[in-house]
């Protein structure tokens, strides 16, 4: 269905607005669509275990001025891009250990870990962010960028082989087994040896390290450092994830599904500002559609209850 | 409002009030003074270069005895109550005069009260208020969209379409700012404002707005006029999607300020109204008086600094590429000259020195 959805909105789109239908306007909708589905993959899989992600927009702002800053500074973007990820990866590391070992609600642990990360921000760098971009990170982040051979920015590419990787995880891995059965039932996931800590740790280290990732690339996007342009990540990855049908129960769902998700996020903000609407006009529209949406898929029972 | 800087005012009640110096019977405690500054928002390098360059300016007033040496800094975050609360805790730990980026125009008014019922002085940088007991230093919004309007009416003879960049919907600034450029475009029968988008001060933002827009407004665009620091995002946007140069994406403010520096643009007007603490060189002056210099009016708009090709190499440094992230410093870090400020003051007693001194 979510999937229908973004094809039929692409059509009303081209319906509403004449001449949207061009090579560029669908390479602008896969592009913005990619940073969003990137950023979108921790909050899908924290959600599918019962969780919550609040701290993607402070990994992001996080990742985004330490690459502009380090590489600046003269760090190799290799270097640099090993650094980030592995700190935004601790840090998804310890809201999952928090979360779980700990027994703390995720949304606190998040949101507190969140705070921290954008606090570290300010009192690292005083908010007196510069650096600098490799001109390569601004061609894969660019409309009219290409990837060798491939006609589409590296963003949509690493889009592609990230989503390949993420639905190939969730059915046909143990780990990506575990992960629904852990948002399913945790008791009986618990009972049926399903290391609970270890799939927590996982699945939020995998959350921040893709932040990372959303980060580093929205650093080419604008070609300039932010500490807080990961903020419309907060409301547009929980959008994403229940546009796109899963529910925030837990359980079932899945990336597929954000996919979808994403692409509809970003038609219908597209189509928003095609007919003049503002932004604040975008959130209101869309949080209608939001609350819409949990109300349709939030009466189907939760799966422990169905087995 | 002195005769030389009646122009700056234009629509100025967009902004704020222009009233008789609420100041104008005020005696300042003897100094050193305790100054302090009081922001809704430290989370950019714009701030944080605002709050660094106040800093420098209070310890070189404590070196000449006029100030204590330590600032005092609170940050809101953007919780306006909390804001008010901080002023009035400000107030009752003892400043004698408080600076102020306010989250809003009105929201504070209580605080300013309690300020100007105890003889502190509150100045709002950049963002005025509209209470009486409050000072301004700022630029004028409606003044820097009227300068805008006039400018891109003028690049394209009167003809085109023009979509704005703002920072954040809603605030008193950007409604101004907005209500200037369109009422002078409006002038120009041939000419359209066929957009207004919000890039909430963000350049990604900023460029996916832009990014949207452009896939969904196929008609030509021949000028946008943005603020802040979104300008590289939005000229980067035009360059990917319309790199054709049908399109005239004339920079106003910063739009990929580099490109003058490698020879690509040069008749791109940038303004960068930037350090305000600027405008503050002046108020310490006032406050530095003693006493015996009273302000014309309750709010002092400066002019906006008008960098082109000719004077570009004043206010950015020749290192400076596409990718970099930087501010515009002015010439000798001023982008107004101090004398501009003594107009609004009267008194014989010479002003406070002190000297901008870099901060990023």
């Amino acid at each position: 269905v979510p999937l229908g959805l973004a094809i039929a909105l692409f059509f009303v789109i081209n319906v509403l607005i004449p001449g949207y239908a061009n090579l560029n306007s669908l390479l602008s909708l896969l592009l913005l669509s990619s940073l969003l589905g990137i950023a979108a993959v921790g909050q899908t899989l924290t959600i599918v275990i019962g969780g919550f992600d609040l701290s993607i927009p402070a990994v992001i702002g996080l990742s985004n001025v330490l690459f502009s800053l380090f590489y600046g500074a003269g760090w190799s973007a290799v270097a640099a891009i090993i650094f980030i990820l592995a700190l935004a990866t601790l840090i998804g590391l310890a809201n999952g250990f928090a979360s779980r070992y700990l027994q703390l609600n995720p949304l606190v642990v998040t949101l507190a870990s969140g705070s921290i990360t954008f606090g570290a921000i300010w009192a690292g760098t005083h908010g007196a962010v510069a650096g600098s971009v490799p001109d390569w990170l601004v061609t894969m982040v660019s409309v009219i960028g290409k990837t060798g051979p491939i006609p589409l920015p590296g963003a949509v590419v690493l889009w592609a082989v990230v989503s390949v990787v993420i639905l190939f995880l969730e059915p046909r891995t143990v780990l990506g087994r575990w992960i629904f059965a852990a948002g399913a039932n945790p008791r009986a996931a618990e009972l049926a040896r399903v290391p609970m800590l270890f799939v927590w740790m996982s699945v939020y280290g995998l959350s921040a390290f893709l932040a990372g990732v959303a980060g580093i690339l929205l650093a080419g996007f604008s070609g300039a450092a932010d500490p807080t342009v990961g903020a419309a990540y907060l409301f547009t990855t929980v959008a994403a994830v229940v546009v796109g049908g899963t529910p925030l129960t837990g359980g079932r769902g899945g990336y597929g599904r954000t996919i979808a998700g994403s692409l509809v996020v970003t038609e219908l903000s597209t189509l928003l500002v095609g007919l003049g609407l503002d932004q604040a006009a975008q959130q209101i529209f869309l949080g209608f559609l939001i609350v819409a949406l949990v109300a349709l898929y939030g009466r189907e029972p939760h799966v422990s209850m169905r087995i | 409002v002195p005769a030389d800087a009646q122009k700056y005012y234009g629509g100025y009640w967009y902004a704020g009030n222009v009233v008789a110096d609420p100041f104008a019977d005020w005696k300042p405690h003897p100094p050193p003074w305790q100054i302090c500054h009081n922001d809704s928002y430290l989370g950019n390098s714009w701030r944080a270069n605002l709050v660094a360059e106040l800093k420098a300016l209070t310890k070189q007033l404590a070196d000449q005895g006029l100030a204590k040496p330590d600032l005092i800094v609170t940050n809101s975050n953007g919780d306006i109550n909390l804001e008010v609360s901080q002023l009035k805790a400000q107030v009752a730990q003892g400043c004698d005069i408080i600076m102020s980026y306010p989250g809003s125009a009105t929201g504070l008014c209580s605080g300013i009260k309690d300020a100007y019922n105890k003889g502190v002085l509150f100045v709002a940088i950049d963002s005025p208020v509209t209470c009486p007991e409050g000072l301004n230093v700022a630029t004028n919004p409606y003044y820097r969209g009227q300068f805008g309007g006039e400018w891109i009416a003028k690049k394209l003879d009167g003809k085109g379409n023009v979509i704005v960049m703002n920072g954040q919907p809603g605030t008193a600034n950007t409604v101004a700012q907005e209500t200037g450029l369109r009422q002078t475009v409006a002038s120009d029968p041939g000419m359209k404002v066929v957009g207004s988008l919000f890039g909430m001060w963000t350049g990604s933002v900023a460029k996916s707005e832009v990014l949207k827009f452009l896939a969904t407004h196929p008609e030509p665009v021949a000028a946008v006029f943005s603020t802040g620091n979104m300008g590289g995002g939005v000229g980067q946007a035009f360059e990917q999607i319309r790199p054709a140069r049908s399109d005239h994406h004339r920079g106003y403010e910063p739009l990929q300020p580099a490109r003058v520096l490698e020879g690509e643009e040069s008749d791109r007007v940038h303004l960068r109204p930037g350090r305000r603490a600027d405008g503050l060189c002046g108020l310490h002056s006032g406050a530095a008086h003693d006493g015996r210099a009273e302000a014309e009016g309750s709010t002092i708009f400066m002019p906006l600094p008008i960098i082109t090709a000719d004077n570009f190499n004043d206010y950015y440094e020749p290192s400076m590429t596409l990718r970099s992230t930087c501010f515009a410093n002015g010439k000798d870090l001023h982008l107004v000259p101090d004398e501009y400020f003594d107009q609004f003051f009267t008194g014989d007693q010479p002003r406070a020195q002190v000297k901008i001194v870099p901060t990023n």
